[in-house]
């Protein structure tokens, strides 16, 4: 029996060409879309899987709320003391390991200096928590020594030219360190990329006082393992009380450590300040529903054209039935028609994915390949995959053909054309709401990014250098500055503590004049150098901005932004004069806090600090260079190589052992909103593919309603209408439907688009061109479509079609 | 073998009833060849699609082999005519995309019989009619006659008990026409039970009885011993 449908399948697939292609087409194209999303989810959701220990790990997160404004701001990165805090409190955890990741850290090695971007410090106990495999050494027993180290073969081979360098030293921040243990390559799809990792238990010789003593420095990650069993709630009221006791100088800020489990860690941290940069939940689900989607219209197509064509069956469906098949087994064969079309589809869709694959994995930066041998989920998936869609696909038609009574059929009384005409109608519709839906979103998307990349930010941020700047540097800016500006492509150069377009991040206490002291809010703060102003040329509305030739301007002089003027309610002018105070930390050695206070001296022009999606926040401004671990150059816009090369020869002069590196500040900008610049070009390209497969059914029910309406054609031919007149009439139903479909996808992608936008606080509204360019386009595309099929009808002889009637 | 009593079908347009049997008795014996013969528009084929359990009636009843058709569930009649009918039809009707063979096969396959006895029933049937050299022919291939030919071979090669017939001859020219009705006498001389509908007095001769059926009523014409 299989035999034989699997026979008249394929014999009839063959006989009907333009039907199976356009089928097997766009079902591949579905299938090509959904491979390549589950393949980019299966990463997305393999990251640090790899531990056996996955559902005992979690990280320790703190989250402070600020007072005033309400914002929750939850941090991974926290204090190199609370590990050693927690110990005696908390036996419950098993073991806590903290990593400090270095991005660059300087290792010399016979007289060399290298620098590995890789490294972090780490405690010793990492290997019995975390599955890192040594290749050579004992994980128990690696780090145990406080300047021991392990690297992978790759480093030992870099350095040594031996995979197991195990015994050699390497020198790192002026201490000796021997290597104790070879690391095997900690896999991709892990947030912790290292490939050396140094003993915490140096930490006391290496680290400065304010990273070992200061709670409210972030150097650490923590990481702590549960046993067994034990939930992580369980713990929550002895962290609370802990936190109560030694972060009781917080208070107001509502401290709290929030334990985050390692399986969260990647696809769940966007709001979370880490060292790693993690995926995002968000884009997992939303490319899922995509690629849903457009299997959806291309199963829609099957179901449209089988109905449609249904005619050509419904005979045969007849004799089958009077020799005795059972409704049953006619839904059997149809199903297993349309199971080995998808069939035949998924092996199509595997060929796209081959070849379309590395665009794709640039697109989504990640590192895909597919081989599904090697990756039994993802083959069993599809498997299943493909039999759901054959039989959701097929389910429609195959109940409708097999319901057809033989009486009816094979006297030729049913008009089988025509039974499904509604529901094709729905099917159409949403085929075309899915696409328009998609291509508003697109278009939105776009639209923002494009605003947030064309707005005036307040300052021109075109040929600025930045650079970090170390400790030594910070009590040489003068004399750094004269040294820059000796060349005559150097307009102007400063320190700041932070540099557009960063992120605004340290709220500190102040005290203006004239609010009382329980009514102070805290304002971010900005510890700049003199010219630093000058140099990224921001705009001053009243007052000054800080000179050399005002020596107090050192000890006490504040600017404030217009919002901060604007908060205080206070005006720009006003504002100058009025005594303010803040604080700076001057000796780096003790951390400790000292107060300032002085003048308003100025007011400056409110301006874009951080990105288009944050508001602009009041700030205050002033002059604290031991503070201002950043530093920005303006440059002219002509020679620039040679330009950062003289650049790159003062700064090795005064910090000789410190790397030189550097970034745009224009740059910097364009790469604020990269994440979605990905999203919109994703959405963009799955959206013209939607469009494509929902084309290709529309071009197959526009050529199945022209031959239907050939003897209705011809006679009105005769009857005088013109080409036009005709093809005007066979399109007037798809025109309708677009348009309908435009009027349920509107509202559905403004409401969505509406959310997404209120990620930025500065927006683009939505107007109805939006709406109407992308019901436009659908309409265009679905027209040319088919028009093309029906040319053939409408520019036909009349006689050629009623000849035989 | 069967027995209609007072059947009746009509569809109903709008308040009225337009009939197309209106009270038709008939019983039909085993080993009979029954002819149905009326002008056009009769209801000579939509009795006899009753009579194959292919449309339904609004009233009377109708007893096949001691079953009672009216009452009975859809699949049991689809049991019924699976194992017990078989169909010609005026237009053939054979399957466009298989070939002689398969087509004939097809009835087999949902009866569900064995691969290797399938294979000598089709095998015996073609011999019999002698259309073996095109049992690898598509239908497209075939003359009409050829195609009715195998239209019947696919109908008889179940061995069913009754073998219904519209129009069998209608699209062939007479010396086909002839052929079929020669063979319909042998299967008939062997034992089946067949009824058929046709124009052709010459037609309704081969046959055993005829059944007059005028506007909706059936009227014994005249009844032929042999």
């Amino acid at each position: 029996m299989i035999k034989n449908y699997i026979t008249i399948a394929i014999r009839n697939l063959i006989r009907h060409k333009g039907f199976t292609a356009i089928n097997i087409l766009g079902l591949a194209i579905g299938m090509a879309c959904v491979i390549l999303i589950m393949l980019y989810v299966q990463r997305e959701i393999s990251f640090d899987s790899f531990h056996q220990n996955k559902n005992r790990i979690y990280r320790l997160t703190i989250q402070t709320t600020n007072p005033q404004t309400g914002d929750v701001n939850q941090r991974a990165i926290g204090p190199y003391r609370l590990a050693d805090e927690l110990e005696p409190d908390f036996p419950d955890f098993e073991h806590i390991i903290r990593f400090a990741p270095q991005n660059r850290e300087s290792i010399e090695y016979q007289d060399q200096v290298f620098v590995e971007e890789n490294l972090t410090f780490v405690d010793p106990e990492v290997f019995q928590v975390f599955d890192f495999n040594l290749l050579h050494g004992d994980p128990i027993t690696a780090l145990e020594n406080p300047f021991s180290l392990v690297v992978t073969e790759e480093i030992s081979n870099k350095y040594f030219g031996t995979s197991n360098g195990i015994g050699r030293v390497l020198k790192v921040r002026d201490e000796d360190f021997e290597i104790t243990g070879i690391l095997e390559k900690i896999p991709e799809n892990s947030q912790f990329p290292f490939d050396m990792m140094v003993s915490m238990n140096c930490g006391k010789q290496v680290f400065s006082r304010i990273v070992l003593e200061n709670w409210g420095e972030g150097y650490v990650e923590t990481f702590a393992m549960l046993p067994p069993g034990i939930k992580s709630s369980s713990l929550e009221n002895r962290l609370a009380r802990f936190v109560d006791v030694k972060l009781e100088s917080w208070k107001s800020f509502s401290p709290a450590i929030v334990m985050q489990p390692l399986t969260d860690m990647y696809l769940h941290s966007q709001d979370i300040s880490s060292f790693a940069t993690g995926g995002d939940i968000n884009y997992v689900y939303s490319f899922s529903f995509i690629a849903l989607f457009i299997l959806i219209i291309a199963c829609i197509n099957f179901m449209n054209l089988s109905t449609a064509k249904s005619s050509m069956r419904a005979r045969e469906v007849g004799l089958r039935k009077v020799v005795g098949a059972l409704k049953g087994q006619l839904v059997g064969q149809f199903l297993s028609e349309s199971t080995i079309l998808a069939f035949i589809s998924l092996i199509l869709g595997l060929i796209f994915v081959r070849i379309s694959l590395p665009f794709f994995s640039e697109l989504a930066e990640a590192n895909l390949s597919l081989n599904l041998l090697d990756n039994l989920p993802l083959f069993g998936g599809l498997i299943l995959i493909t039999i759901f869609v054959g039989i959701a696909a097929g389910s429609y038609p195959a109940l409708l053909l097999s319901s057809f009574k033989p009486v009816n059929v094979l006297s030729g009384k049913l008009n089988t054309g025509s039974r499904g005409g509604t529901l094709r109608k729905i099917l159409v519709t949403f085929q075309f709401a899915t696409s328009i839906f998609l291509l508003v979103v697109t278009g939105v998307v776009y639209k923002q990014l494009d605003y947030c990349k064309t707005m005036d930010l307040g300052f021109d941020k075109d040929h600025i250098v930045l650079m970090g700047s170390p400790l030594e540097l910070r009590g040489q800016y003068e004399q750094f500055t004269n040294e820059l500006m000796k060349n005559p492509s150097v307009i102007s150069g400063g320190g700041s503590s932070r540099v557009p377009p960063g992120r605004l991040s340290s709220s500190l206490g102040t005290r203006p004049e004239g609010v009382p002291e329980d009514q102070r809010k805290g304002m971010q703060t900005v510890w700049t150098d003199y010219d630093f102003i000058e140099t990224m040329g921001f705009r001053m509305i009243s007052g000054r901005s800080f000179s050399r030739d005002f020596p107090s301007d050192s000890k006490g002089a504040f600017i404030l932004n217009e919002a901060a003027v604007r908060d205080l309610g206070w005006t720009n002018e006003n504002a100058i004069g009025k005594t303010f105070g803040s604080s700076e930390i001057t000796d780096w050695n003790s951390g400790q806090w000292v107060e300032r206070d002085g003048q308003v001296i100025g007011v400056i022009k409110d301006f874009h600090f951080e990105t288009l999606k944050k508001p602009i926040i009041p700030t205050v401004y002033f002059i604290a260079p031991y503070m201002a671990w950043n530093y920005a150059v303006r440059i002219r816009p002509y020679n620039i190589p040679k330009t950062i090369q003289y650049i790159e020869e003062v700064f090795t002069k005064f910090n000789p052992e410190v790397p030189f590196e550097y970034t745009f500040v224009d740059e910097n900008y364009a790469a604020l909103y990269r994440a979605e610049e990905r999203q919109g070009k994703i959405f963009g390209i799955f959206a013209l593919l939607a469009i494509f497969v929902a084309c290709l059914g529309l071009a197959g029910l526009a050529s199945f309603t022209a031959e239907q309406k050939k003897k209705e054609v011809g006679i009105r031919k005769i009857l005088g209408a013109s080409s036009g007149n005709i093809m005007m009439l066979l399109s007037r139903e798809f025109s309708l439907l677009v348009i309908i479909s435009a009027l349920i996808a509107s509202p559905l992608a403004w409401y969505l688009m509406k959310g997404w936008l209120q990620e930025f606080a500065y927006r683009i509204p939505i107007g109805v061109g939006i709406f109407l360019v992308a019901a436009g386009i659908a309409m265009l595309i679905a027209w040319i479509t088919v028009s093309l099929q029906t040319a053939r009808a409408a520019f036909d002889n009349p006689i050629n079609s009623l000849r035989y009637e | 073998m069967l027995r209609l009593s007072n059947i009746e079908k009509y569809y109903r347009t709008g308040l009225r009833k337009h009939w197309v049997l209106k009270d038709v008795s008939l019983a039909v014996n085993e080993g009979e060849f029954v002819t149905i013969m009326g002008p056009s528009g009769s209801g000579k084929t939509t009795l006899l699609n009753i009579i194959g359990m292919l449309d339904d009636f609004n009233s009377g009843t109708y007893e096949f082999l001691d079953e009672p058709v009216h009452k009975i569930s859809e699949r049991k009649k689809t049991e019924i005519h699976k194992h017990y009918i078989g169909f010609v039809f005026q237009a053939y009707h054979l399957i466009d995309e298989l070939t002689v063979y398969e087509n004939i096969e097809t009835p087999l396959l949902y009866r569900k019989v064995k691969g290797k006895d399938r294979k000598a029933m089709v095998a015996d049937i073609l011999d019999r009619f002698n259309i073996v050299a095109k049992q690898d022919l598509f239908p497209s291939q075939l003359s009409g006659g050829q195609q009715q030919l195998v239209g019947v071979a696919r109908a008889i090669v179940g061995k069913p008990k009754l073998l219904l017939a519209d129009e069998p001859t209608g699209n062939l020219h007479s010396t086909q026409g002839e052929q079929i009705m020669e063979l319909f006498k042998t299967l008939h001389d062997d034992g089946m039970t067949i009824i058929q509908v046709t124009h052709s007095e010459k037609n309704a001769s081969y046959g055993t009885r005829i059944i007059n059926l005028l506007d909706g009523f059936a009227k014994e014409h005249s009844t032929k011993t042999d």
